[in-house]
């Protein structure tokens, strides 16, 4: 808590700092791309300003710069980055619902449906190409694939929308870590069920899990399946954890099971080749 | 200098993911929003397919023209203040409205101005391409010619966006309609998140929450809560992160996993945006309680959210606002066509015709009148819930703008004498912006009775002028309505804002 205090303070002035957005009368001796706008407001901005080579100035919080009331700086906060070679590949939609098929032995079905009735990630087969329009007194209802689009994917037929997000949006990392707790939770009822597959080594009906070589190896088998590499020590102390009580609660088996594989399902990881 | 790649709003929602631990700091921070009087609300409805602006504001009278140009039958055109719209009462082809009275376009145009007709400006405007993706982006970015090409969106969140606010910008709609501006400098909270399905957003704004049945759900939320928290440790120690730890994709999923995803929990969006519930969507099954909005969503018509996807996100733009999760939201007419019940002789109605108002191909008038109700129901919906909700001293409504882009208008002309023709696209028409923010009740240009085209206009005075210079358009329209959202604007950038608009 100690750390969090200047944070909290920075917190408390900025929600009611003039630069944001509660007024824009605040100017500051490196305002110079601040202009006057035809409501008469004048935002402060600084030579720092991503934009200060052109004539447009940016709020504040845009930028990231000098806090004129704090009298502080973060350097270069909000400047456009020099090009950074893109090394990697983000695994969107289709990609990453085939990830999480391969890595838990499910159908493509399986792995996640939200409220019990919408695919999560691609069309049901029986909707592809497109899905068929309503009938009279029974019309569409859009297009009921929940993450498709957050997960990077694009939906020509029904959204016009021909070409794919290029980078993450706000919602992605929800939308990953929703279709991994699907899926993840699938295949623990699947084998808890049996046939195992993934947790073969424990017990999924037991009243909880101790760690040891079963619950170890089960993380191996984890990380193996899921990022073709086997856990280090670290990694492997880490997952382990989830086995342990947290107050008076102690996880069952199946319960450490699911948690195990959403930590490690939902590395970035899975997101990222 | 040492570079650090924080900018200062993500610090503040770090700080603020800090302070989130804290009991009270659900209402700190919506202490905070509600003292923020500058805040300024966007939202853009976008009617795809081309609407003309001469099928609803701005009609030509049958006895003004030739058969030739489009035009309305002298009946048919009401006056509403210092504005004119269409109320059909002659049958259409296929499209029954909800209106009065059976086989009848229902007064909503009228409805529409009476209520709101003192805070709508049209103005005339002729725009650069007739491709529908191009075209839309356009009218949302002012042709790349204002704040470096920035969509509306983009801009408005720049300007507007709060430290805790996870969803500055979100876009509903589609086509063109959909994707980032020109403008590579803009910051990732900015960038208006793309959403499919309005309706299923809600699900999208917690990472576990009604994923499992209810009977396992609550007992496992606070061990995947520890899940989660190790996986973030997991993150750290990765080989692949560390490797590239300088990807800029990695980067953005990461701060918005460690910045975003907490503010949408701390908001309950969830909960917030769950407008579903009804026949075979049952959230308590999944531990989720539905919206406590629905009520007020009712009460304006909207209670068809399950059915209806335009009304759908219309109802999750105010959400979205309201929640205060968002400041500046796209919605649009989905392309999909939504069918009712027919009536005598009718199997069955096209409420919403195919590929929105782009049906016009076929069918001109009916798609026009068909599809302005549409949308019109829906800003209409919105503006009364905006109304309806208190902020500071006023309500929401006071601080908003709506503004109605389309791609283009159609073709001027029809086969002489006919009532059912099809148009093309034509790059002259003109747009609807509704707010208190601008000088309501004008219509701000004309049509011209000779050609059926739409004029220029004086951007100071407001006179109509036949001046090519006067010709207003992408640039003049998005600036303007910049100016008016109080966007800080380049001087550049000004010379297109006009004047006579802004209040």
């Amino acid at each position: 808590m100690k750390s969090a205090l200047p944070l909290m303070a920075l917190c408390l002035m900025a929600l009611g700092c003039p630069t944001s957005t509660t007024t824009t009368s605040t100017t500051s001796s490196s305002s110079s791309g601040g202009v006057t706008t035809s409501s008469g407001t004048e935002e402060a901005s600084s030579s720092a300003s991503h934009e200060a080579s052109s004539t447009t100035s940016s709020s504040a919080l845009d930028a990231g710069m000098t806090i004129p009331d704090a009298g502080m700086t973060i350097p270069d906060a909000g400047l456009p980055q020099p090009p950074v070679h893109e090394s990697l590949r983000w695994r969107t939609a289709h990609a990453f619902e085939h990830h999480l098929m391969q890595a838990l032995g499910l159908q493509e079905d399986e792995v996640c449906n939200e409220l019990g009735l919408f695919k999560c990630v691609t069309r049901p087969a029986a909707e592809r190409p497109f899905r068929p329009s309503g009938t009279p007194g029974n019309p569409t209802v859009g297009m009921p694939i929940p993450h498709q689009v957050a997960l990077g994917g694009n939906e020509p037929f029904d959204l016009g929308n021909y070409e794919a997000r290029k980078t993450p949006g706000v919602t992605t990392p929800n939308a990953v870590d929703r279709v991994v707790l699907s899926a993840c939770d699938a295949r623990v009822e699947k084998d808890r069920v049996g046939p195992a597959v993934i947790f073969t080594g424990i017990d999924l009906a037991a009243p909880s899990l101790v760690d040891g070589p079963a619950l170890r190896g089960t993380i191996t088998t984890l990380f193996r399946r899921f990022h073709q590499r086997a856990a280090s020590p670290a990694e492997m102390d880490l997952v382990a954890l989830l086995a342990a009580a947290a107050g008076a609660e102690t996880p069952t088996a199946a319960d450490v099971a699911l948690a195990m594989c959403v930590a490690v399902g939902g590395m970035a990881e899975s997101s990222f080749d | 200098m040492t570079t650090s790649r924080l900018t200062r709003r993500e610090t503040l929602k770090g700080a603020l993911a800090a302070v989130a631990a804290l009991p009270l700091s659900t209402a700190f921070v919506r202490d905070a929003r509600a003292a923020d009087a500058n805040m300024r609300y966007l939202f853009v409805l976008c009617a795809n397919g081309g609407a003309d602006i001469r099928n609803a504001f701005l009609p030509l009278s049958l006895s003004q023209v030739a058969t030739t140009i489009r035009s309305q039958p002298d009946a048919d055109i009401r006056t509403v203040g210092g504005h004119r719209c269409v109320e059909r009462v002659s049958p259409k082809r296929f499209y029954v409205g909800a209106g009065t009275a059976p086989r009848q376009n229902g007064p909503v145009q009228r409805g529409f101005l009476e209520r709101h007709g003192a805070n709508l400006a049209v103005m005339t405007a002729t725009g650069t391409s007739v491709n529908h993706n191009v075209a839309a982006r356009r009218w949302l970015n002012g042709a790349g010619m204002v704040q470096h090409g920035r969509t509306l969106l983009e801009a408005h969140a720049m300007r507007y966006a709060t430290a805790d606010m996870p969803l500055a910008a979100v876009n509903m709609s589609n086509g063109g309609y959909v994707g980032d501006g020109d403008d590579p400098s803009v910051l990732p909270y900015a960038r208006a998140e793309t959403v499919a399905n309005a309706l299923l957003l809600g699900m999208a704004t917690h990472p576990s929450q009604g994923v499992l049945p209810a009977s396992r759900g609550a007992r496992q939320q606070a061990l995947l809560a520890r899940a989660r928290a190790v996986r973030e440790q997991l993150d750290a120690q990765s080989p692949l992160v560390q490797r590239h730890a300088a990807s800029p994709l990695l980067q953005t999923f990461r701060r918005h996993r460690q910045t975003a995803v907490p503010l949408m929990e701390e908001l309950d969006l969830i909960t917030q945006l769950a407008v579903i519930g009804s026949g075979n969507l049952q959230l308590p099954q999944y531990g989720l309680a539905p919206s406590p909005h629905l009520a007020l969503l009712n009460s304006v018509g909207f209670t068809a959210l399950q059915e209806d996807p335009f009304m759908a996100q219309a109802a999750m733009a105010f959400l979205l606002v309201k929640s205060g999760a968002s400041c500046a939201v796209a919605l649009g007419a989905p392309s999909a066509p939504m069918a009712g019940p027919g009536y005598p002789g009718y199997s069955f109605t096209l409420q919403h015709t195919p590929i929105a108002y782009d049906f016009s191909h076929t069918d001109h008038e009916a798609t026009q009148l068909a599809m302005w109700d549409r949308t019109l129901r829906m800003g209409d919906g919105l503006i009364q819930l905006l109304k309806a909700t208190p902020d500071g001293d006023g309500t929401m409504w006071d601080k908003s703008l709506i503004y109605i882009a389309t791609e283009f208008g159609r073709t001027a002309t029809k086969p002489a004498g006919s009532d059912e023709f099809g148009t093309g696209h034509e790059l002259n028409n003109g747009v609807a912006i509704i707010s208190p923010l601008i000088q309501g009740n004008r219509v701000f240009g004309e049509v011209d009775p000779t050609t059926g085209l739409t004029t220029g206009w004086n951007g100071s005075s407001g006179a109509v002028s036949s001046a090519p210079a006067d010709v207003k358009g992408e640039p003049h329209v998005v600036a303007t309505i910049s100016a008016a959202l109080g966007h800080t604007l380049s001087a550049q950038d000004q010379t297109y804002v006009q004047n006579a608009v802004l209040a």
